[in-house]
């Protein structure tokens, strides 16, 4: 099958999220030719969940409160991370958060200030010792994406838009470049390079009801894992407690305002003091869990939610609240939001689990970086608000500079994969005989969400999760195959939902296990067949990898 | 509520092609967005209609931006029922001023690099 091979670049970074662009900054920086390939266009507009993020980055600056520092920021996210966080990670997520975002702020990226030309504004968040959030405009990650990628670019970082990565080209045991569909061209392409950062983002859209964008769906995480490379703690997918499940066309869209209100049951109880909770006010993986129990006691809303009431809260706040840009989107729509109880329910956010990386940002493969929410790691069990954003910054920059030095230090002469490998990859994907089976695909994909929804939410157990691993693995079955690309299909994403299918697939038998293999609860896991923490588990981490003989994701534990 | 709708939407091949309009005639709650209804086209009607794969679900990204009955607006921050006319056609084309590469789908300028 016919392909383009590129070999124009040092440095190819797969992904343009705030990991993406910072990582390709850093690259470019230390002196490699660094391309972005990335599936939306050449924009802020569509850099990820970066793009979406709203309200916070984490920074222990110490502006609001001369106590902060990365110690005490160290030890809030090992209080939450419940000593699943890998060490080294989270340290350096700590150190650096601050540092990298006055590096944003000198190029340009804006943040609230206290008064026009004084301090940045920090605020304290759930789990927080003192206010760390800097934020912008409730549209911080926007802003950033705005920042970062006017940045890249006039610097002259290379991005090239409407390229779906298919598949990492590993040989030889080390990195040889990525295999690409140009959405535009509707052509494969072959990019080698000395070195491939991954920055596809996290898993969020494996799950139906979720918060994130579209593309979401841990792309990098199944690349990975064909490519030999093991994932850690992907039993630990963060729900954000909030989200509308109502009215469908609005579903998953994340309703940050509860923690302003009450929640309520469908019988008008405010429920969460029933669990020992102080209205909202806590950490994310105590609350979804919570929510969800009163869900299935039977005491939601038709929808499987709860309700949003701002009956009891203060003038002041309401008013300050219907400034808010989302709420100002929501009253565009017809809504109501502070008058009318909305219906929210946790939903699939954020994922801790991912790609195992050591302190430079490097995978077990040589010259295969990753940087971002594809990692795993510096986490844990849970992840603190504003602390995503962060760590793209800081592992971004890491990946780069590592990733150049790689590249700077290896020819890429010897670097261009065999074909007999490029064709295998080809023929795992694409079919000469040119079946059709995109819409069942797509159909596929929407079934392995629900599936997720079921079975592998907030609430698991034994059963529910072999229950879901026999529907994945009857669904995995059934064999497809994909017009090879001819030039014609040019702007098909509707061909690239259904390219994702192996990737779901992969990613959520990977997460299926992974929480099998957790016979415990923790943090964002919650198995109530064994509801509690078990002092064995700590410190330990499920690490999962594909058995090359099998193709399945197996797991084993892993104690520091 | 349920309204008939007839959508009249712009499309265009490839980026040096001639552009044209295509019609589609929706029964839909009109509520939705009108970037709902479009991805309704596109899922239930018409799987060729090649329109931005990206949405915030918050009215803040911008790539759902699109001239509506003539006016430059964010689709997915307007209700069907404000934006139909009183004829009942909600006609969508792509934003002024940007590179048409398929379709509601427009690039930048010298950095589309495709
Ligand atoms: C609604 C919402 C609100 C949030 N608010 C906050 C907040 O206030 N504070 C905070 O710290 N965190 C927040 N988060 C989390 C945070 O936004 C993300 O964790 C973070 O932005 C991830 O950045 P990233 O660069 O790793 O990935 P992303 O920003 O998700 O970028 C991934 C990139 O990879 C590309 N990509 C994916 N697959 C492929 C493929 N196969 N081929 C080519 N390209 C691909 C995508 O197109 C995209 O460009 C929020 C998340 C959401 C969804
Ligand atoms: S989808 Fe983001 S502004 Fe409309």
């Amino acid at each position: 099958m016919k392909y383009e091979i590129i070999g124009d670049f040092d440095v190819i970074v797969i992904g343009m999220g705030g990991a993406g662009l910072r990582a390709a900054i850093a690259s470019h920086d230390a002196g490699a030719r660094t391309a972005i390939l990335t599936m939306g266009d050449n924009s802020p507009t569509q850099c990820g969940a970066t793009t979406t993020a709203e309200y916070s980055y984490s920074a222990p600056l110490a502006i609001a409160d001369p106590r902060d520092n990365a110690d005490v920021f160290l030890d809030d996210i090992s209080k939450v991370g419940l000593g699943v966080n890998d060490p080294q990670l989270s340290a350096l997520l700590a150190e650096h958060a601050s540092s990298r975002l006055l590096e944003m702020r000198s190029w340009g990226v804006r943040f609230d200030l206290k008064q026009p030309g004084g301090l940045l504004q920090q605020n304290r968040l759930a789990g927080h010792s003192y206010p760390r959030a800097v934020h912008f405009d409730y549209a911080t990650g926007r802003e950033m994406a705005r920042g970062l990628h006017r940045h890249a670019v006039a610097k002259g970082v290379q991005v090239l838009p409407y390229r779906f990565a298919l598949d990492l080209v590993v040989e030889d045991g080390r990195s040889k470049g990525v295999l690409v569909l140009n959405i535009a061209r509707d052509r494969l392409e072959l990019f080698t390079g000395g070195a491939v950062v991954l920055a596809t983002g996290g898993a969020s859209g494996i799950w139906d009801l979720n918060s994130n964008p579209p593309g979401i769906d841990g792309d990098g995480m199944a690349m990975a894992l064909r490519a030999g490379v093991e994932l850690v703690d992907m039993e630990f997918q963060q729900f954000f407690p909030a989200c509308l499940v109502a009215p469908p066309f609005l579903r998953g869209t994340n309703f940050p305002f509860f923690s302003r209100g009450m929640l309520l049951n469908s019988g008008g109880e405010a429920f969460l003091k029933n669990y020992g909770l102080d209205e909202g006010r806590d950490v994310r993986d105590v609350l979804a869990i919570a929510i969800c129990k009163e869900i299935e006691a039977g005491r939601g809303t038709p929808n499987d939610g709860v309700f949003v009431d701002f009956t009891r809260t203060p003038r002041e706040v309401l008013k300050e609240l219907a400034q808010n840009s989302k709420i100002r989107y929501l009253r565009d729509l017809g809504f109501r939001p502070l008058e009318d109880q909305m219906e929210i329910a946790p939903s699939a956010h954020f994922t801790m689990g991912g790609i195992l990386i050591d302190a430079a940002a490097k995978t077990t493969i040589p010259g295969l970086y990753a940087c971002g929410e594809v990692c795993g790691g510096c986490h844990g069990a849970n992840r603190l608000a504003g602390n995503a954003l962060a760590e793209t910054q800081v592992f971004g920059n890491i990946a780069g500079v590592n990733a150049a030095d790689y590249a700077n230090c290896n020819s890429q002469r010897d670097a261009e994969p065999s074909t007999d490998l490029v064709a295998t990859l080809i023929e795992g994907v694409f079919d000469e005989r040119g079946a059709k089976d995109i819409s069942k695909a797509i159909d596929d994909v929407k079934r392995i969400r629900v599936i997720m929804d079921k079975n592998v939410k907030v609430i698991r157990d034994e059963d529910s999760l072999k229950e879901a691993e026999r529907q994945l693995a009857e669904l995995a079955e059934k064999e497809f195959s994909f017009d090879k690309p001819s030039g014609n299909a040019t702007f098909d994403y509707g061909k690239i939902e259904a390219l994702k299918r192996r990737n779901t697939i992969l990613v959520a038998k990977t997460v299926v296990a992974s929480a099998l293999c957790r016979d415990e609860s923790r943090g964002a896991h919650y198995r109530q067949d064994c509801p509690r923490c078990k002092e064995e588990w700590d410190y330990c981490n499920v690490v999962a990898k594909v058995d090359p003989a099998s193709g399945e994701p197996a797991t084993y534990v892993q104690q520091r | 509520m349920k309204k008939k709708a007839l959508f009249e939407v712009y499309r265009q091949d490839n980026k040096d092609a001639g552009g044209y309009f295509k019609e589609y005639l929706l029964v839909i709650d009109d509520s939705i967005s009108v970037y709902d209804a479009l991805w309704t086209i596109r899922n239930e009607l018409d799987a060729s209609l090649a329109l931005p794969y990206f949405r915030c679900r918050k009215g803040v990204c911008g790539s759902c931006l699109m001239r509506i009955n003539g006016v430059q607006r964010l689709a997915c921050r307007i209700p069907v029922r404000k934006a139909l006319g009183e004829d009942g056609v909600i006609r969508v084309t792509p934003p002024k001023g940007r590179p048409i590469l398929k379709d509601l789908i427009t690039g930048w300028g010298d950095h589309d690099e495709v």
